[in-house]
């Protein structure tokens, strides 16, 4: 006879109760043994928030306007010429000019720009393209002997351009003269503008959307995934080695119910980890910013079933993982190698579409429909897309966990 | 009789070493995934930005969509104009030999005007960069080229900004667009630019780079997770203070431990080189024999800060997790990955606070002779550094229980 | 006092940490050659006592000599590490080890080392050679455990509750083993929390509880001491006689064990006295013994507690 008046005794001896409760339990004390476990807790927050932090930092706008590229230059000399008897014409000066006085938005110099001497002290010829590489400059421009004279008497004239193929910025810096060259040319011919121009439309100017928005989803699947992948494997190789699983194997409680309050347990995590992602992301990169509707416009509640299937996928990978290795400390070696490669691949933090043999592998990745399901939910709205996704993801979801619960055995019999 | 007993103590305290080494070894070695995954990693990341960041540029198209307003029919089928056919030609679209020089491959966009605005069509197709043709795009350039004050004649550029690729697609588009200008108008050509590669590195690639980086990337996260994992695990397992019962002394049970990080980094080394090598061409000739006292002092200073950590948290877990809030910031700001120039300069100032830093400072700057002189520095630090950090982690271990 | 003829001096040692004292000031010294038990419950400061003594704990105050070398000295405690051998509690060694490749990693901790194959024929490992130590069952590596605190040829060996945990055919095994051990005149420094093993091996025996030592001596001294009487007890088969037992024997002041038998003291009564007792009054007892008290009664005697578990694991065992 049950005293208690509130849940009927059919209810309360029935399996599914029994089996919530156990889960609840087990919910509990892994609530109870997070605030112990400072490995869970550096992935549910510490490892977001530095992954947020450092690539907000690297690729966000505000940042890549504020370099200021080191120019290298060396001229031969130049007489000038007078174009008529009150102009004097030197290209030289001017181009460097040009090059000196060119701002960014903020008003910082856009170009360092540095002499190449000709000689050095003891009066040897300096090398331009040597000289760069030692001192680990990355572009040189060269403008011959005489560039004004040469330009009108004896075009075509080359500047030469001495740079590094594999850097970055020397390629930007390339573009920038390369326009600059190109309408030095046009006033030289004569010509005042060009006849054939583009204007830009960026589609998501009302929106304000950046790269920093395209890296938040990545960044929200790439915490869920680690945390799910080496925090499930850490668990259930510690568990294992410590006979907390064969404890459990001779409880009523049946594996199933084990490996789904595990999945709960990983799933308010994930909640955590995405709270703490946007909360930060939106402090420091867009508050300065003004833009303190952002949050708001961000949250979308079909972040929630993502959530449970990129859940379901990462603890499924955690627990096959787990009965391969059996030994913790081969945890986070096993979890490294399935996750870096999956963060790249999965166009996290750059496209990888433009490239044929790196987008098949991308599209057999769960992570890619994860980020791609975040991305249509939250960033660039798109229900079509942010379904077909979530289905996609549900479904590698689903059956990844399905063989993580057959392989996962709590006893060995 | 002291002489001998120093020597006497010198072979005993390398049989002590010698056996940490082998006893650890080979519990390690014998642990089957482990080491398969420790080395399996390594491999992976080399042939991934090896990849990504070398061969796959010159196999990789960005795919531009184009829609042609400016067109005529006749009868049922569609014309466009000259200029217009010129432009699409000069963006490879007939034109293989065009197309691969550019990397882009053009695709027709079915886009029905009345329904939807561009950019979201653009947005529910997830088209990342379109170019439009507007209608009477041919005329007003004809137009210019007989009336100088005629506007210009611009096409449309849609962009998606949260694609890294769409300002490169659209420098591309540009640049096709002003040598056209320079053709169309015939005006000459009086300044042109000639691009050569610096001299020394013409012989290097990115991959190049990338094998020193991976190498030292993995040493310094599985060497230093490898160490700390070794060092909290035996204390949980009470075997630390059996060995504190035994006549081990605290640097030579440290330094057997460092020597093996040491090894493994050696293995580490060679199978990224051997995989770039095969892979994508590395140049083995960039090896040079500072690499090998650059790759120990570096295993040094990482077992060093693993003893360091590993004394003031003791528990398992709690080690792993301080030591990757070192190992993941430092991946990233070393340069090893990506090029320390495409960071902003207060990043760059924290890199300098991580000793990865100077490791891969010292071993890029071996690579070319032209830039040797500036290894001397970093090289100098990383010594300091990894007799330092060692020397400390082994004073500081605590082999005592309170 | 020749400070050498004792392999272990300890001098007022005391071990505290903020809120519990738990080495109270013990002093005692324990002769070469002998096997020497500390006996006592968990939690008694046993564990923590021969820590300090093999050097991986602090001390707080006090004194202590092994083999006359002072720990306090660095350089003495390096000495002292040379030539002892340990078995702490929660030991451990490389799980993908064999016994053999065990035995020969902490061999080579030591200038000199026993014959690795001697050791395992000593502790009975022949078969298990070549087994690796995560496979081994938990008595098997406290065996292992044993020959790795001998892979040195040690004078002094600490060997902290040895057979926790082992079957009784195992304890026994272990025994033989530490017996052994005087024979070659090492000294034994063991600590346990069962009453048997201290008085089936010890030559002398300290009673330690809550970081006090109660007393030491031989078994028999502290049996003598503190055992108290023998006792008398009449076994019976139902409540009907042990109620009758009991009321004959009522100015003997008995007592009613669990198993319903009736248990008093020698001292007041010879066990001829109690036979012919019962024999007169025709009372069908089925049996009747005689039991000398054991350390566990001197245990009970000086702290009032008994050693509880110890007794339960004990029946259990029995059983």
């Amino acid at each position: 006879m049950s005293k208690d008046k509130t849940i009927p005794n059919k209810i309360k001896d029935s399996k599914f109760y029994l089996a919530l409760k156990r889960i609840g339990a087990y919910i509990t004390a892994s609530f109870i043994d997070f605030k112990r476990s400072p490995l869970t807790i550096f992935f549910t927050v510490a490892y977001p928030v530095i992954l947020i932090l450092l690539f907000g930092a690297i690729f966000s706008e505000s940042n890549i306007s504020s370099a200021t590229y080191t120019l290298y230059y060396q001229s031969g000399g130049d007489e000038g010429f007078y174009t008529s008897p009150t102009e004097f014409l030197n290209m030289t000066d001017n181009l460097i000019n040009i090059l000196d006085s060119l701002k960014r938005n903020d008003s910082t110099p856009l170009f360092n720009l540095i002499h190449i001497p000709h000689q050095d002290e003891s009066s040897n010829i300096i090398d331009p393209g040597t000289y760069l590489e030692e001192v680990e400059g990355n572009i040189a421009l060269i403008i011959p002997k005489n560039f004004t004279q040469q330009v009108i008497f004896n075009p075509p004239v080359n500047l030469t351009i001495i740079l590094d193929e594999n850097s970055g910025s020397a390629g930007i810096v390339l573009e920038i003269v390369n326009s600059i060259v190109y309408s030095l040319n046009y006033q030289t011919a004569g010509y005042n503008e060009t006849k054939i121009g583009m204007d830009t439309t960026n589609i998501y100017l009302e929106e304000g959307i950046d790269y920093f928005d395209f890296l938040i989803p990545g960044i929200i699947g790439i915490a869920i995934m680690n945390n799910g992948i080496i925090g499930t494997i850490n668990r259930y190789t510690y568990f294992d080695k410590k006979g907390f699983f064969r404890k459990l194997s001779s409880s009523p409680m049946k594996k199933n119910q084990v490996v789904i309050g595990e999945a709960t347990w990983v799933l308010l995590q994930g909640f955590i980890s995405i709270i703490v992602i946007l909360l930060i992301g939106y402090l420091v990169f867009k508050v300065g910013k003004g833009d303190y509707m952002w949050i708001i416009n961000v949250l979308d509640w079909k972040i929630i079933p993502i959530t449970i299937a990129t859940v379901l996928t990462f603890t499924g990978f955690g627990m096959i993982a787990a009965r391969i290795v059996k030994n913790p400390s081969a945890a986070t070696a096993v979890g490294n190698f399935l996750a870096f490669p999956m963060m790249f691949l999965s166009g996290a933090f750059f496209e990888v579409a433009h490239i044929p043999a790196l987008n098949i592998i991308s599209k057999m990745l769960p992570l890619t429909y994860i980020i791609n399901a975040l991305r249509s939910s939250m960033i660039t709205p798109n229900i079509a897309l942010a379904w077909i996704n979530i289905g996609i993801s549900f479904a590698f979801g689903i059956v990844i966990f399905t063989i993580g619960i057959l392989v996962t055995k709590l006893s060995e019999r | 009789m002291k002489e001998k007993s120093f020597f006497k103590s010198i072979k005993l305290s390398f049989k002590r070493m010698y056996s940490i080494i082998s006893g650890t070894a080979l519990d390690w070695l014998r642990t089957g995934p482990a080491v398969f995954f420790t080395f399996i990693y390594p491999i992976i990341m080399i042939l991934l930005f090896g990849y990504i960041f070398g061969a796959a540029p010159s196999d990789s198209y960005y795919s531009l969509y184009y829609f042609n307003e400016d067109t005529y029919v006749i009868g049922d089928q569609e014309f466009s104009y000259n200029p217009t056919n010129l432009l699409l030609h000069n963006l490879g679209l007939d034109n293989e030999s065009i197309r691969d020089e550019l990397n882009l491959k053009l695709v027709n966009a079915e886009y029905n005007s009345s329904a939807l605005s561009i950019e979201n069509w653009m947005k529910s197709k997830e088209i990342p960069y379109m170019i439009v043709i507007p209608s009477g795009w041919s005329a007003a350039v004809n137009e210019s080229k007989l009336n100088a004050t005629a506007p210009v004649a611009n096409i449309h550029y849609y962009f998606d900004p949260s694609y890294t690729s769409s300002f490169e697609v659209q420098s591309i588009v540009q640049n096709v667009l002003a040598e056209m200008n320079l053709v169309e108008f015939g005006i000459p050509t009086l300044i042109q630019i000639d691009t050569i590669t610096t001299p020394e590195r013409e012989s290097l690639d990115y991959i190049d780079f990338y094998v020193p980086g991976i190498i030292m990337v993995t040493i310094s996260t599985s060497g230093m997770m490898g160490m700390v994992s070794i060092i909290t695990t035996e204390r949980q397992s009470g075997m630390i203070f059996k060995i504190s019962s035994t006549p081990i002394k605290k640097w030579e049970w440290a330094l057997a431990h460092e020597t093996w990080q040491a090894i493994i980094g050696i293995v580490v080394a060679f199978l990224t080189i051997i995989t770039g090598w095969i892979a994508f061409g590395f140049n083995l000739k960039t090896i040079h024999p500072l690499m090998i006292p650059i790759l120990i002092f570096g295993t040094m200073t990482f077992a060093g800060m693993a003893l360091i950590i590993a004394r003031f948290v003791k528990r398992p877990e709690a080690a792993m997790a301080a030591t990757m809030s070192i190992v993941f910031p430092q991946m990233f700001l070393s340069g090893a990955l990506f090029p320390a120039e495409m960071m902003p300069n207060y990043l760059n100032i924290i890199a300098k606070f991580f000793p990865l830093h100077y490791i891969a400072e010292s071993m890029r700057a071996t690579m070319l002779e032209s830039t040797f002189h500036n290894v001397w520095l970093p090289f100098g630090i990383t010594i300091a550094m990894g007799i330092g950090f060692f020397v400390i982690g082994s004073l500081i271990t605590v082999w005592r229980k309170e | 006092m020749v400070i050498n003829d004792y392999a272990i001096i300890i001098d007022h040692l005391v071990k505290e940490y903020d809120d519990v004292i738990a080495v109270n000031d013990i002093s005692f010294k324990i002769k070469k050659g002998d096997i020497f038990s500390f006996l006592g419950p968990n939690g008694a400061g046993k564990t923590t006592t021969v820590e300090i003594l093999e050097g991986i704990r602090k001390k707080t105050s006090g004194k202590a000599y092994v083999l006359g070398k002072d720990i306090d000295h660095r350089k003495e405690l390096e000495k002292i590490k040379i030539v002892i051998g340990t078995l702490p509690q929660e030991f451990s060694t490389h799980d993908n080890l064999t016994v053999y490749e065990n035995l020969k990693f902490w061999s080579r901790m030591y200038p000199k080392s026993l014959p690795i194959d001697d050791l395992i024929k000593l502790v009975k490992l022949e078969d298990k050679r070549k087994t690796k130590y995560k496979n081994l069952s938990g008595g098997l590596k406290r065996r292992l455990g044993i020959a790795i605190a001998l892979v040195n040829d040690p004078e002094l060996v600490f060997l902290d509750e040895p057979t926790t945990g082992l079957d009784p055919r195992a304890r026994r095994e272990t025994w033989e083993v530490i017996e052994n051990l005087k024979q070659q005149g090492k000294t034994v420094f063991l600590t346990t929390h069962f009453m048997e093993e201290a008085q089936i091996l010890s030559d002398n025996v300290a009673i330690i509880h809550k970081g006090k030592i109660c007393d030491l001596g031989t078994p028999s001294e502290l049996i003598d001491k503190y055992g108290g009487d023998n006792k008398i007890i009449v076994r019976c088969s139902d409540q009907v006689v042990s109620d009758q037992i009991h009321d004959l024997l009522f100015n003997m002041g008995p007592m009613v064990n669990k198993d319903g038998d009736v248990v008093v003291s020698g001292k007041k009564g010879s066990i001829s006295k109690v036979v012919d007792l019962l024999d007169d009054n025709k009372i069908p007892y089925t049996d009747i013994v005689t039991q000398r008290p054991t350390l566990e009664d001197v245990f009970l005697s000086l702290t009032g507690e008994a050693l509880v578990i110890e007794k339960e694991a004990n029946d259990k065992e029995k059983k």
